[in-house]
């Protein structure tokens, strides 16, 4: 286990410098320069700045100046249009913790939510239970959370006065935890109906198996086997699911975090593309680059723990 | 599964123990209805003594470091809480702007002839909001570091070479960190005289009223030493003031309590600032919300006292009184590539009359409250900034405009099918780019149908082509490089609204950035006459110079100006603003205004 996994981190290191080198020369060579001429900023000017950020040399030597001040400095860069001055990651370190928060809560609510609708339409199959859980969890599969964002904010803030429009991170303590209640709402219902549709279609499989069956001739309750069998086996395939949603938070939600004013990560990667923000597009592709890479290395090592069939890196 | 089911239940609990939060939350103090109402009665006892501002704005601020910043939202925080030497204030019957002395305490003194020298003045018992005095070595200090050679300022240029050249700070920011002859700090042309004299020298000879424009730039704001200093990194080649509360020091009509990055700045009334008495308000909170469905929502339950309505918005409440509407800093026009060697009728200029004459401005300006314009320098322009006479009001502007917005179906016709015989064409289809806006698409399928409707089907077609704005600004400027690159688009440009002769220069041969490919000895003799000639400070040259200049931009049809548009302004009728009406280079001067109850 251990050589598989010192195998994968070295495997996943060089995938980040490859992702790292296609993503610096793809946005060095997008159209238009981080510093133009025009308006109130002259030609001298720029070309003063292009020579202090080596923006004037070839394509490869700024690549080498990149990954000179890398190696050398541990220095990634400074965003130069959106946040100027200010280290690319510092920019980013900002940001990830309130977008976490919000997701996570999101996620911890969504889960237990989802489980139990999962559960309930499986045990309650074809009943009114069933019916009545499958169609919630097609609304919110199918309206799109910036909906029921703008939806809960219209009616639960705005016309009831339940809950602060936005996000208020300077409220007090009681009040800020309000204004949190409905974009993480919002970004829950998705969650919960993805967990819901998943268990409940496992979950039914998995009662109808011939274990189920071997279970309660050897004198076990319905529920028993359902709880100690099924549920244990229905659940093995959600891991597929569940932890790219926890790894996934980071990214944000563009829509749900501009309707409630979330000075979070959505939308950073798309601002910094539209203002030429390059060593900032880098950081931002680089550390979801990141984070999908450690999604995957978990879901495989989560793999090995809950299902003792699998064994990774086992001597053949 | 114990441990499955301990997980479980203790998401379970934690789900319970939120939901009971939000219960609680709705009958407790918690309540946002009974915080509201707090706040309210709290602010019922601060209106007395003021009251806080309250506005939201959708743009994100990057940095306040008058050196980098480039958005107007950004230097709008820098002016509210630093000071420049010269700024524009409102005037005592509030119907117009006054330019004059912030740090500086009186106009400039001149103290040569030819009028290169310039001494100024400061107020005395200036502080920043630490307590540390404020004087002439604070101003070296921020000229110093603007155009410091190392960090290379994209706004150093602003300070070097704006209204005035001053002498050898071109030299001096551009020689670069190794030069193999370096230029002295002390051959540039400001200097300290004394904790409360300034002296600047010039490389022409300017008026004092030029030397106040000057320093009443947005980007000439102070920055206090202690705090520039604690923030620069080791080599000195960045620094990060400006970009949060704790790297930046006030000095300005407010103080910066707090600046939550991306949500919400707050401010409090500087009682140290020069004309402390003139700010009537105890504070001022701007929140950042980019969605303008939010921001609506936001004023309409009373938490915002002003909000700037979205395009989609402006119609809407185009006839609520509590709508002001201002008048934008530029005109609206479309780009014609004429050096476009697969379009060569862009070329002819009976063709571009016909597409001038065949626009139904009034119609387009309607869509979202804009103003038709059939003139290049837009209604904001003032002439002469020491009566604030606008140019359109001068005779010489009124003259270049045509009646009924130069629509003239008949005319357009006639030019089209003489075009179209001159190039030997029975047809033709040309491009438009726009910018993936509502505004910019609604626009452009306005005259894609009426120039069809108008000249024919089977002889016109205007294909469209909607790209991102930074795309198409891209776009439109590689015509030198890459002729065929556009043939019609969208553009619009914001020059110094003080200076219609300098906002003029984007038509000059050699601007860099232009989107026309236009070249004209005698319009670059009219613009050098106006902005650099002997005799341009002489009653009328200015206005002759800019009035022949619009001129030659009209006749050759070199764009087709169409619209100058509108921003509006929501605001809450609690608020009694100082100025009667909007004015130049301030607005309606929000912060200057009071609660009335």
């Amino acid at each position: 286990m251990g050589k598989y996994l010192i195998e994968r981190i070295l495997a996943m290191i060089l995938t980040l410098f490859i992702i790292m080198s296609i993503a610096f020369l793809v946005v060095r060579l997008m159209p238009g320069s981080v510093y133009e001429a025009g308006g109130d900023v002259s030609d001298q000017i720029v070309a003063a700045l292009n020579q202090k950020y080596h923006f004037d040399k070839p394509i490869i030597v700024q690549y080498g100046y990149y990954l000179k001040n890398i190696i050398l400095h541990w220095d990634w860069g400074v965003s130069l249009t959106m946040v100027p001055n200010v280290a690319v990651f510092d920019v980013l370190k900002d940001k990830i913790p309130v977008t976490v928060q919000l997701n996570l809560l999101s996620l911890f609510i969504a889960l237990p939510i989802g489980f139990a609708a999962g559960t309930a339409a499986a045990i309650k199959k074809n009943t009114i239970v069933d019916h009545a859980i499958s169609f919630m969890v097609v609304v919110f599969i199918s309206v799109p959370s910036f909906i029921f964002a703008s939806l809960l904010q219209y009616f639960l803030a705005f016309k009831l006065d339940l809950f602060p429009i936005i996000y208020s991170p300077t409220a007090s303590p009681g009040i800020k935890a309000l204004s949190m209640v409905l974009p993480i709402a919002a970004l829950a219902f998705g969650p919960i109906a993805r967990v819901a549709r998943h268990l409940r279609a496992e979950l039914s499989e998995a009662m109808n198996s011939e274990f189920m069956l071997l279970a309660t001739t050897k004198g076990l309750t319905y529920k028993q086997a359902t709880i100690r069998h099924a549920m244990r086996n229905a659940m093995f395939p959600l891991v597929h699911i569940i932890v790219p949603m926890f790894t996934n938070i980071m990214g944000g939600s563009l829509v749900v975090e501009s309707i409630f004013s979330v000075p979070g990560m959505g939308g950073l990667m798309i601002n910094s593309i539209n203002a030429n923000d390059h060593m900032l597009t880098v950081a931002i592709l680089l550390f979801y680059s990141m984070i999908s890479l450690v999604t995957v290395l978990i879901v495989d090592i989560l793999y090995g723990i809950i299902d003792p069939r699998v064994r990774i890196g086992g001597k053949k | 599964m114990k441990r499955t089911l301990s997980l479980l239940l203790a998401l379970c609990f934690m789900t319970l123990s939120m939901s009971g939060c939000k219960d609680e939350g709705n009958t407790s103090s918690e309540n946002p209805s009974a915080a509201s109402e707090s706040s309210a009665s709290g602010e019922a006892a601060k209106i007395e003594n003021g009251g806080i501002l309250k506005n939201a704005t959708g743009g994100k601020i990057g940095t306040i470091n008058p050196f980098v910043y480039k958005l107007a939202g950004e230097s709008e925080v820098a002016q509210l809480t630093s000071m420049k030497l010269y700024a524009f204030f409102p005037s005592e019957d509030g119907t117009t702007f006054e330019l004059k002395g912030e740090a500086a305490s009186e106009p400039p003194i001149k103290m040569d002839e030819e009028g290169k020298v310039w001494q100024i003045k400061l107020h005395d018992n200036m502080k920043w909001a630490n307590g540390d005095v404020l004087n002439a070595d604070d101003f070296m200090y921020t000229w110093k570091m603007c155009l410091d050679p190392v960090m290379v300022n994209s706004s150093a240029g602003n300070l070097f070479s704006d209204f005035i050249n001053i002498k050898g700070a071109e030299e001096y920011a551009l020689q670069g960190a190794n030069p193999a002859a370096p230029v002295s700090w002390e051959s540039v042309g400001l200097k300290k005289i004394d904790d409360l004299t300034l002296e600047v020298t010039a490389m022409e000879p300017h008026d004092a009223q030029e030397v106040m424009m000057h320093f009443a730039n947005v980007y000439n704001v102070v920055v206090h030493d202690g705090t520039y200093e604690k923030c620069m990194n080791e080599d000195k080649t960045e620094n990060l003031y400006g970009t949060s509360a704790e790297n930046y020091m006030s000095c300005g009509k407010f103080i910066l309590e707090s600046w939550v990055r991306d949500a919400e700045f707050v401010y409090k009334k500087n009682p140290d600032y020069v004309y402390a008495d003139s700010i009537k308000v105890d504070g001022k909170t701007t929140k950042v919300v980019s969605d303008a469905g939010t921001r609506m929502q936001l004023f309409e339950k009373g938490e915002l006292d002003y909000i700037s309505l979205s395009a989609q918005d402006k119609k809407k409440y185009e006839q609520d009184p509590r709508t002001l509407l201002s008048p934008a800093n530029s005109v609206v026009h479309v780009c014609i590539n004429t050096v476009n060697p697969q379009q060569p009728i862009l070329a002819n200029i009976n063709f571009r009359k016909a597409l001038y004459y065949g626009t139904d401005r009034k119609t387009i300006a309607k869509f979202d409250v804009s103003k038709p314009a059939n003139y290049m320098v837009p209604t904001t322009h003032v002439i002469d900034s020491t009566t604030g006479k606008l140019f359109r009001d001068t005779d010489a502007g009124k003259a270049n405009i045509e009646p009924d917005f130069s629509y003239n179906p008949e005319k357009a016709v006639e030019y089209f099918n003489k075009a179209l015989e001159e190039e030997g064409l029975k047809s033709v289809t040309i491009r438009f780019s726009y910018a993936d806006s509502e505004t910019a698409r609604v626009r452009t399928e306005f005259l894609q149908k009426s120039w069809t409707e108008l000249f024919g089907k089977d002889r016109f077609t205007l294909k469209l082509e909607a790209m991102p704005t930074k795309q198409l600004s891209d776009l439109r400027k590689k015509w030198k490089t890459d002729p065929a690159c556009y043939e019609l688009s969208w553009s619009s440009w914001s020059g110094a609204d003080t200076a219609p002769w300098n906002a003029l220069k984007f038509w000059k041969s050699d601007h860099p950035t232009k989107n026309e490919p236009f070249m004209s000895e005698e319009y670059d003799a009219l613009f050098d006459r106006a902005n650099y000639g002997e005799d341009r400070f002489q009653p009328g040259v200015r206005e002759e110079c800019v009035a022949k200049m619009e001129k030659i931009l009209l006749d050759n049809v070199v764009m087709i100006p169409v619209l100058q548009g509108q921003d509006a302004i929501l605001k809450n009728e609690h608020y009694d603003l100082h100025m009667k009406n909007w004015a130049n280079k301030i607005g309606y001067a929000w912060e200057f205004g009071h609660f009335n109850s």
